[in-house]
This record gives structure tokens, C-alpha cells and sequence, in this order.
């Protein structure tokens, strides 16, 4: 009523709903950039096709440098992996891909390990994420 | 021109006070602008690979096939040792020169390797388009 009387307008409730959509937009921005973990550091391929869309069928398996295969925040040994990979194979088919994001210094073992995972499974199609530019410096 | 007289005495009216309201509005429509033409890049990048036993694919005895070794410092392809930059030739090389056929390529990386050496490799085949790839591992 205070606000009637002076003739002019509340600003406060605009201000609040300017900074909910703010946040709002930063936290959805920042989504896409959290999905990798942030020990996970990828290597580049300023070559590589830039992933435009994504089967949703897909598993996305994250290796940090330890070489423990993750999937989102669940850590798996190598026979929980399996699996879940065959779990996957048979609601999806064959023919969707493993993602798989490896920190650029693993030991290319622990990458192998997985794929024999999920050829075990039944699943041949494996993808490797990096980041689409050049390493800078 | 009337409402523009009537805000400004409304203005004038607020002891010297800045409206603010405009100036959210027009906040407001910047926000709404950048956010409608914003167009974000991809960030990542997919680099596909098969196992070495695909099932629907033929055998591959009458392709040509090359293989190349990737280890933690040098990468060897036809049997010669080659830095990053020798490969990369040596792979552009081997697509301009190729047939109706992709020739396969047999990638051999090395267990202790980095899976950044691996990533290097593909990101090569990537480029000169070269897209028969199998990935094993070496002992």
C-alpha cells in the first residue's frame, strides 16, 4: 500500500524474479559443463565431429586416472560394469555406443579394460569424448 | 509523446531519483535477446571406434590394412618409428592415396600409453576422414 501512496512501483518483487531467472540460467548453463566430472581432465580433438545429439540409449562411462570405471557418480568393478552393460544391451539393442570418457592421462589399460567390458556384454560400439579444440598453450 | 512527457515529470517529481524501471525493462529485454541468440558451440567431440570383432562386418583378409602402434612417447606405422607430426603426414598420405575402399586401420596402443596418444591417433583419422578403425590393445 506504501507503494500506491507514493506512486511509484515495488521494485522489489521485479528485482527478485530478475535474479531467480539469472540463477536459473546460470545453473542450467553450468549443467551441461558439470556432467564431466571435474578430475576428469579430457584430452582435445580439434578435429573430431562435433557431438551435436546424443542416443539416449547411450552409457557414458567416466575414468579418471585411477582407472575405476564411473557411471554418473557410482563407482563399478569391472564385473558390476559388465552388468550394467548388459543390462543396457538388452533394453537397447546393439547398436547404441559406450561413451566413454577417459582423463587424457589414463593408462590406456584402464580404457581397454572397459571395452572388453562391453564387448563382453555384446556391446562393439565404442565412443571416445574430447574436448573439440586445441589444447591451449 | 504524451506518456514520455508523463514519465519525465514523474521522474522530476522523485527528488532527482534514477527510475529504475526502464532500466530493468530494458535489462530484462537484453537478457531475453542474448539468451534467444545465444547459439552455444559444441563443446565436445565423439570419436567412434569399433572393437576388433564387429559382428556384421566381413572379414577384412583382402583389405589392405595398416597398423599402427601407438605407444606412450612415438607412434610406428609400416615399422618406422614417427613423432606426432611424421604420423600425421604419414596418415594423409595413406588417405590420398586410397581406392574405393577405406583401407582399415589397425590401431595398436600400447597399455601403458596415455589415452591422450590414443585420442591423438583418432583425432588424425578423424581429419583425413579415414573411418575403418579397430582398436586393439598391445601386450
Amino acid at each position: 500500500m506504501k507503494a500506491r501512496t507514493d506512486g511509484k512501483v515495488n521494485m522489489t518483487p521485479l528485482i527478485d524474479v530478475v535474479f531467480q531467472m539469472i540463477i536459473f540460467f546460470v545453473v542450467t548453463a553450468a549443467m551441461e559443463k558439470d556432467s564431466v566430472h571435474r578430475d576428469i581432465e579430457l584430452a582435445h580433438a580439434p578435429h573430431g565431429i562435433p557431438q551435436t545429439e546424443r542416443d539416449i540409449r547411450a552409457v557414458t562411462i567416466d575414468v579418471d586416472t585411477t582407472g575405476w570405471p564411473r557411471i554418473g557418480t557410482a563407482v563399478y568393478d569391472l564385473d558390476r560394469l559388465r552388468g550394467v552393460l548388459g543390462e543396457a544391451r538388452a533394453r537397447g539393442g546393439v547398436d547404441f555406443p559406450v561413451i566413454i570418457r577417459a582423463d587424457a592421462r589414463t593408462e590406456h589399460i584402464h580404457v581397454s579394460r572397459i571395452m572388453e567390458q562391453a564387448k563382453l556384454a555384446g556391446l562393439y560400439r565404442v565412443e571416445f569424448v574430447a574436448v573439440h579444440s586445441r589444447p591451449r598453450g | 509523446m504524451a506518456r514520455m512527457f508523463r514519465r519525465e515529470k514523474a521522474s522530476t517529481q522523485e527528488e532527482g531519483e534514477i527510475p529504475m524501471t526502464p532500466m530493468i525493462d530494458v535489462v530484462f529485454l537484453l537478457l531475453i535477446y542474448f539468451i534467444m541468440t545465444l547459439d552455444p558451440q559444441p563443446v565436445f567431440t565423439n570419436l567412434p571406434m569399433y572393437a576388433p570383432s564387429v559382428p556384421p562386418r566381413e572379414p577384412t583378409e583382402h583389405r589392405p590394412s595398416i597398423q599402427i602402434y601407438v605407444y606412450d612417447a612415438f607412434f610406428v606405422i609400416n615399422e618406422r618409428r614417427m613423432d606426432q607430426r611424421g604420423l600425421r603426414t604419414a596418415l594423409e598420405r595413406i588417405a590420398n592415396a586410397r581406392g574405393d575402399e577405406d583401407p582399415t586401420l589397425i590401431i595398436v596402443a600400447d597399455p601403458e600409453s596415455r589415452h591422450e596418444r590414443l585420442v591423438e591417433v583418432l583425432d588424425m583419422c578423424s581429419q583425413f576422414d579415414l573411418r575403418n578403425l579397430s582398436l586393439m590393445t598391445g601386450s
